[in-house]
């Protein structure tokens, strides 16, 4: 009986170290978690912001490339762009005039520099790219032997 | 029966004194954790911010602004982020917080002109201030430059970034 007694008060004291230590630890994992959730979840949304605005400059960087290619290849050159839908699930446009190719993204605007051209679209020199539509880059003859690049939805 | 009342007592006075310095220094752990939140938090800032001069894509205001005043912000440039430090500067009464100022050192070899760099620095404060911010849901109790920025205990201003 006397040992019985003895077993179950040892077994009390190793049940209550476990708890209390138990207690202890989860106190200090509940005051460093909620901060760690949001160090993490900031620092996720900050790299997924900054791989968008990376993406859309680099859309924007290849367009301008583009049409300097295109311009420096002569007349009868040309290039195919299809454009993507979305950057990272947004959408977003690009405007091109003779100063350069400009990006309209999350309420955020590029620019990327481009060679001073004539640059129309048909016969429109407002040229915006709309996503998910693919456009023939070329270029032409113009009066007095000068080149112009047309940009034409396909 | 000695033998577990010795046990207990023992177990007791140990277990009193472990709480004893588990609450006393609980204030000191939760201070210290906000702190790292804070500077982590301002890390990611700085990330942004950087990128932001680094990739030249600013709101229309801005970049209107730019066009006019400082076409050199209009390309890109390479930022290098250095470090971040804090400073304890006393009790505020009136927001009733602790105050911090964080300085910023960074680092750029593309753009020289004193005022091109303080338009890339406030551009990485307002992103390391909004940062904060949003790590402590603090955004409704600052204004839209984020300034300044709020934590539990703390409210946090910025230098001007250092460029070094």
């Amino acid at each position: 009986m006397v040992e019985v007694i003895i077993f179950h008060i040892d077994n009390m004291d190793k049940n209550g170290w476990v708890t209390i230590d138990f207690m202890v630890a989860f106190m200090i994992i509940l005051v460093t978690i909620p901060s760690i959730t949001a160090i993490i979840s900031d620092r996720v949304e900050t790299v997924n912001s900054v791989r968008e605005i990376a993406e859309a400059k680099i859309l924007e960087e290849n367009i301008a490339e583009i049409i300097d290619m295109v311009y420096s290849g002569g007349p009868g050159c040309s290039y195919t762009l299809k454009m993507p839908p979305k950057i990272g699930n947004k959408s977003y446009s690009i405007t091109i005039n003779s100063t350069g190719v400009y990006i309209m993204f999350k309420n955020h605007i590029g620019t990327e520099f481009i060679t001073p051209i004539r640059i129309t679209k048909g016969k429109y020199s407002n040229i915006l790219l709309e996503p998910d539509k693919t456009y023939n880059i070329s270029n032409i003859k113009f009066r007095n032997n000068s080149n112009e690049i047309i940009i034409e939805k396909i | 029966m000695d033998f577990h009342g010795q046990y207990v007592l023992e177990y007791i006075l140990i277990l009193g004194f472990s709480i004893l310095v588990s609450l006393s220094s609980l204030s000191l752990v939760y201070d210290i954790n906000e702190l790292n939140t804070i500077m982590a938090s301002a890390r990611s800032g700085v990330l942004l911010g950087s990128e932001m001069d680094g990739l030249a894509i600013y709101p229309p205001d801005t970049f209107n602004n730019y066009i006019e005043k400082h076409p050199r912000l209009k390309s890109g440039s390479k930022i290098i982020f250095i470090k971040i430090i804090y400073e304890k500067d006393g009790y505020d009464p009136v927001y009733k917080k602790k105050k911090i100022k964080l300085k910023i050192y960074a680092s750029t070899r593309s753009v020289y002109n004193a005022d091109d760099r303080e338009c890339m620095g406030d551009r990485i404060n307002y992103y390391v201030r909004r940062s904060i911010c949003k790590s402590f849901n603090t955004e409704n109790l600052t204004n839209i430059y984020y300034n300044p920025a709020f934590s539990d205990n703390y409210f946090i201003t910025t230098y001007d970034v250092v460029w070094v």
